[in-house]
């Protein structure tokens, strides 16, 4: 703080509110992510980031200081104006912005707003219900309603015992024949879904045994089918992109899985070095420090992180 | 406004040279001295010894090739031995001969001048240009550079501003300065390309705009592309045709070279605007055998030009869809392009470039105004309070360091902005080693020899550890300047070792300090030249008359009181007078002169009353 006050005293060609303001900055600089360090709302879009770099840079950029007896605040201003810039890469270019991400998915969390509440059901009035419903029973289409309703019944005792193609192909049929009813539609979706996660549970299961065998190659298969049924949980992406890396093949696809894993479980470790192993490999060692470092502030002391940060020094 | 020192921006052309200025928030052209906005990058040295620049040089070069200087964009900054240079001296028609530290010296008469010193008289002819625009003297500069120059070829570049006495405010990249000339004053919002193929490079640049602020995304160029190349290709064309249908190579013989190379040029220039033309280059040579002259006449036509040039303008492309590539940028993206550079008013270049970008190019800028337009725009921005513009410049080339096994880490890569600076930690790789040698180094190579080395210093005395465990952080820094420093710390210990990067552009110090002393008695010997050589004639008069009269004079004077004194200080004064007409200085010759003239009288009086007194 004494460094501050001297700095504030000092006899420079700056306003001395224009000096409260780069001290301040100066300051936060260490504690704001990339977002807050462009004064943006977390998840804020590339273009937003843009404008709002450049409109920065116009209060930071050395050139505006042209020739000026800044001082100490010299350094400041170009401090700052560095970390700027780091944010607007970083926020900008498409594959950074989604390491960034993978880093601190909690910054993006709030990045697409949830979507907007279905319109509320009004109800129709009970007498042009009534109406409404004499007029429709007269309808020919309507006669295949009681079939429908038989079909959606047998779909859910199939799906049930397990039986998910036979489910499917019934809720299919009671969707055709009752296109402007939406349950069945819902349900066709909700049973392929389960289908698929059933499906995941069980290449992991083979995937597992086929690693215990030390068939490395049946496993990964497995696991990234299971990772590719199933995007909810990391277990699966994690143990693809393990086995990918002990295949040393397809890193690109490792990475890729290791990344979503990470996305999904920021703070645990393993996934963590897993990735930063894997970036490593892939020749990307700044990116695997930093998923080292990012490591290293959960658990500096886990054995994996330690190394991990050795490997990723050159060597002279 | 007024008492603000007069700023100005220089495109410093490979063929020609531009200064502007912003006057009344206007960018604007200073037309030089003979009226004209563009003044040749020329200079030379007449068989009489009289220094030349620009328009009156380049009109003599045929009639001395020798003696005239061109082109020195394409030389400046490099190794006397690298590949591009010895490729481009076998068509240069002056003497170039290898300096001290392997740079490039030009010989001109009986003096080896440095290529610093040549662009520094061209630069210093358009600082006399602007000073007599402004009526006041003109220090301060922005002197524009290809982009894709290096960091040595910057620095030369630099040292030829301060040869000239030119404060050098930045030296800024030529398609950022096109930009910012294109978009000063209008309100622009989006991506915009600059095209500019020179007369001796090429360069492409992607920028966003937004509000006056110019970022720049990505750029890239060939150092070694522009119209000399399609003149050359003219020439060699010329050249072959002839040894086929005569038997002699033109090229043995620098006036016929010179004068090829005219052709070939003028060609090109008429082919922009017609179908074909016609070289006729009358009384070339005499036949190996003997015999009369012979005549070169042959018709170019805008077809063959194109065919000969075809792979020329293919490169263009092609760095051109790597630029876009790294800026991420699609051509439909871009809301403008833009051409710069003389070369660009070739009919199939535009054309390419429109069918490239599915675009009309702007048409809207002075293709060979516009980047000195946009110096002076960015040499008012830094210099004034309220600049309405602000550019975000990047580094055009890779920045890094050797490691083990000879290869090279980038830690700062291409196309990021400045200032930037980067820290990587780096450790040993064998056991107790005690020194590590940091090699800096600018470039695209994973291996280390393949880039430009810029500088290399060492981290002594550090604790004897098994490798691996001693950490070194070594930062890269690049200000705004573009000013290059690196450090090397020990974590353990805080050890510290650092160099500033000053490339040279082929001087060192010591020998730029010697250049602008000695360059400071030319200019003086310059610029009072004929004045002075019409005072030293009437000084040697006076000492001539002196030296008769002092003999009559000498035998009045022995006979008075105050004679022996006078006499001594008469002496002294003709003395000085001598060495006067040796040195350069108008003022000491006219003291001299009014020091003569006051003994002449006295003597006359003193004659006077001699006179008198022997009748």
């Amino acid at each position: 703080m004494a460094r501050v006050d001297q700095a504030e005293s000092e006899h420079v060609d700056l306003e001395p509110a224009r000096r409260r303001e780069i001290l301040q900055m100066d300051e936060d600089l260490g504690r704001m992510n990339h977002f807050e360090v462009l004064g943006l709302p977390p998840g804020a879009s590339p273009a937003e980031v843009k404008q709002a770099y450049h409109d920065a840079s116009l209060k930071y950029h050395p050139d505006r200081f042209f020739q000026k007896n800044l001082g100490s605040f010299g350094p400041r201003i170009a401090r700052i104006f560095k970390r700027l810039t780091e944010a607007s890469t970083a926020l900008t270019d498409p594959e950074k912005r989604r390491r960034y991400e993978s880093l601190h998915p909690e910054l993006f969390r709030v990045a697409t707003p949830p979507p907007p509440p279905p319109e509320a059901y009004h109800p129709p009035e009970p007498t042009r219900a009534a109406e409404r419903r004499a007029r429709l029973s007269k309808h020919p289409y309507l006669t295949k309603a009681p079939r429908s309703a038989e079909l959606m019944s047998r779909a859910r005792r199939l799906r049930s015992e397990g039986e998910y193609d036979e489910a499917i192909r019934d809720l299919q049929a009671a969707s055709r024949s009752a296109p402007q009813d939406s349950e069945p539609r819902r349900m066709l979706e909700e049973t392929r879904n389960r289908q698929r996660f059933e499906r995941s549970a069980q290449e992991l299961k083979r995937g597992g045994a086929a690693e215990a065998k030390g068939d490395l190659e049946l496993a990964a298969g497995c696991y990234c089918a299971a990772a590719e049924l199933d995007k909810r949980t990391p277990t699966a992406a994690a143990k693809a992109a393990r086995v990918l890396k002990a295949l040393g093949k397809d890193l690109k696809l490792a990475r890729e899985l290791a990344e979503r894993a990470v996305a999904m479980q920021p703070l645990n470790i393993d996934y963590r070095c897993l990735l930063g192993e894997i970036l490593a490999e892939c020749g990307m060692r700044k990116d695997a420090k930093a998923q080292f470092e990012e490591a290293a502030k959960i658990s500096p002391d886990h054995p994996k992180v330690k190394s991990g940060l050795k490997k990723a020094r050159w060597l002279f | 406004m007024a008492d603000r020192d007069a700023v100005i921006g220089i495109d410093l052309g490979t063929t020609n040279s531009v200064v502007a200025t912003v006057q009344g928030d206007q960018p604007m052209v200073i037309r030089n001295r003979t009226g004209q906005n563009l003044t040749p990058s020329v200079v030379a040295i007449s068989k009489n010894g009289k220094q030349l620049v620009g328009q009156l040089a380049k009109r003599q070069a045929i009639t001395n090739p020798e003696g005239t200087v061109y082109a020195t964009k394409r030389l400046i900054g490099r190794k006397f031995s690298s590949e591009q240079v010895t490729e481009a001296l076998k068509v240069l028609s002056y003497p170039v001969v290898c300096g001290e530290h392997d740079d490039i010296r030009v010989r001109l008469g009986d003096k080896d001048i440095s290529l610093p010193e040549i662009s520094a008289k061209v630069l210093g002819e358009l600082k006399l240009d602007a000073e007599d625009f402004f009526g006041q003297s003109v220090t301060k500069a922005v002197i524009t550079v290809p982009a894709y120059f290096n960091d040595g070829q910057r620095q030369a570049t630099k040292d030829a501003g301060k040869i000239a006495g030119l404060e050098v405010l930045r030296i800024l990249n030529e398609p950022t300065a096109a930009a910012l000339a294109y978009g000063f004053g209008k309100n622009i919002n989006g991506r915009i390309a600059i095209f500019d193929l020179g007369g001796g490079t090429f360069d492409i640049s992607v920028l966003e705009v937004s509000k006056g602020v110019f970022e720049v995304i990505a750029t890239g160029g060939d150092s070694y592309l522009g119209g000399e190349d399609f003149d050359h290709r003219i020439l060699e064309w010329l050249v072959f045709g002839f040894a086929k249908e005569h038997g002699a190579d033109l090229r043995k013989d620098r006036m016929a070279l010179q004068r090829l190379k005219d052709g070939a040029e003028k060609a090109k220039i008429e082919l922009s605007e017609i179908k074909s033309a016609t070289i006729n280059l009358p009384f070339i040579c005499t036949p190996p055998g003997g015999g009369t002259a012979l005549h070169l006449q042959r018709t170019l036509t805008r077809e063959k030009l194109e065919e000969l040039t075809a792979d020329l303008c293919e490169r263009t492309l092609s760095i051109t869809t790597q630029v876009l590539e790294e800026a991420k940028v699609k051509p439909s993206d871009l809301k403008e392009v833009i051409l710069v550079g003389g070369m660009t008013r070739m009919p199939r270049i535009a054309e390419e470039v429109k069918k490239f970008f599915r675009r009309e190019p702007c048409k809207g800028v002075h293709p060979e105004e516009v980047v000195a337009l946009g110096a002076a725009v960015q040499a008012h921005a830094l210099t004034s309070t309220q600049a309405p513009v602000l550019l975000l410049d990047v580094t055009p080339h890779s920045l890094g360091v050797a490691i083990a096994g000879g290869y090279a880490r980038r830690l700062i890569s291409k196309n990021t902005t400045v200032p930037t600076s980067c820290t990587e930690v780096f450790t040993t790789s064998k056991d107790n080693q005690t020194t590590v040698k940091i090699m800096v180094l600018q470039g695209e190579s994973e291996i280390a020899h393949e880039n430009e080395l810029l500088g290399e210093f060492c981290l002594t005395n550090l604790r004897a550890a098994l490798r691996g465990q001693l950490q070194v952080d070594v930062t890269f820094d690049i200000n705004s300047e573009g000013i290059v420093s690196v450090s090397a710390k020990d974590q353990e210990t805080g050890q510290e070792a650092s160099i500033t990067i000053t490339p040279s552009g082929g001087l060192t110090e010591d020998e730029l300090q010697d250049i602008m002393a000695e360059q400071e008695d030319l200019i003086a010997e310059t610029t009072e030249s004929e004045d002075t050589a019409a005072k030293k004639s009437e000084l040697s008069e006076l000492v001539v008359q002196v030296e008769e009269l002092f003999p009559q004079i000498k035998e009045v004077l022995t006979d008075s009181v105050f004679g022996t004194d006078a006499l001594k200080r008469v002496e002294k004064t003709l003395n000085t007078a001598r060495k006067a007409l040796g040195a350069k200085r108008a003022a000491t010759v006219s003291h001299s002169i009014d020091q003569l003239t006051r003994t002449l009288q006295m003597f006359k009086t003193l004659q006077e009353r001699a006179g008198v007194i022997v009748e």
